[in-house]
């Protein structure tokens, strides 16, 4: 298996995720949306998670600017 | 995003039955926000841990985890392995999807038996364990190698189902840190039906109930790109 640990930018694997195709720091933000989507995951009902989403974003609880990362 | 974290995720709340639908004093939507909180506090700490060394997993690093994402909130339950509620054994049910895309359908699963939680999820820690040294050790080993142990933990852990509630948000930190540990990046199911079909297809337990699961995990990762 590959023992890399960074690819010579200083982006390991532990410090930085792949969002949308793009390299990025795991920040605070990110990690929420990966707590999120453990989240909506865990309701066993996907459907009701997206429309969960759907009702954030039209409530304009910034639900928009997770439902690209969880139902892209 | 602001730095406090709550408020983008407010009006999100669990499903009613769910025993931790609502803390005492908070709002179901309040409960949704502090767990969505500490799992982030605990995401954020595993890659310095990672970083830190090899991760060895136990029943009791299971248990911290589920501890911290719902102790404020739930401090008989959180961490607790199930055991027993009065006189009786506390069994947990859930359901899984079984069958194929077209023709899904439902399956309810018992957990472990509490008396032999502690040391089910003992062995699958030690199987766990043992797989990453071997795999840290080797330079043979495929990721995909890699990717399979990660996912068998995953999924063993959630069959397995310690608490009376919360299993799958406190596993979703034992698969990160087990992809972390094996020098993965850890990944997040963004087609949540595909998920709980591979996650129903691993419960079956028949020729390779890990692959398809395991597979998804390794595209995702391939898709991101290599560390």
């Amino acid at each position: 298996m590959a023992k890399s640990t960074n690819n010579g930018s200083g982006a390991s694997h532990t410090t930085h995720v792949v969002i949308d195709g793009k390299l990025v720091p795991f920040t605070r933000e990110i990690a929420l949306q990966f707590s999120l989507n453990a989240h909506l995951l865990s309701l066993g009902d996907p459907k009701r998670a997206a429309e969960m989403l759907a009702e954030a974003e039209r409530a304009g609880n910034n639900g928009s600017s997770v439902s690209t990362v969880v139902l892209s | 995003m602001s730095p406090t974290h709550g408020a983008p995720f407010r009006g999100f709340r669990d499903h009613e039955e769910s025993p931790f639908f609502r803390a005492p004093g908070l709002t179901p939507e309040q409960t949704w926000d502090v767990s969505i909180n500490r799992l982030a506090d605990i995401l954020e700490t595993l890659g310095p841990l990672a970083d830190a060394g090899p991760i060895e997993f136990s029943p009791a690093l299971l248990r911290s985890w589920h501890r911290q994402i719902f102790e404020e909130m739930f401090p008989d339950d959180a961490g607790r392995l199930r055991w027993r509620r009065g006189r009786d054994p506390e069994h947990v049910y859930f359901d899984a999807i079984i069958g194929t895309p077209e023709r899904p359908a439902i399956r309810r699963y018992r957990g472990t038996n509490p008396r032999k939680l502690h040391r089910r999820l003992g062995k699958i820690c030690t199987e766990f364990n043992t797989a990453a040294a071997d795999i840290r050790a080797s330079e043979t080993f495929e990721r995909y190698d890699a990717v399979h142990a990660a996912t068998r933990l995953y999924v063993k852990i959630l069959r397995a189902h310690p608490f009376i509630d919360g299993n799958l948000r406190g596993t979703t930190a034992a698969l990160d840190a087990a992809l972390l540990t094996l020098n993965l990046r850890r990944v997040q199911f963004t087609d949540l039906e595909l998920h709980d079909q591979l996650l129903g297809t691993a419960f079956v337990g028949k020729h390779d109930p890990y692959r398809p699961l395991a597979e998804h995990i390794a595209e995702i990762i391939s898709t991101s790109g290599e560390a």
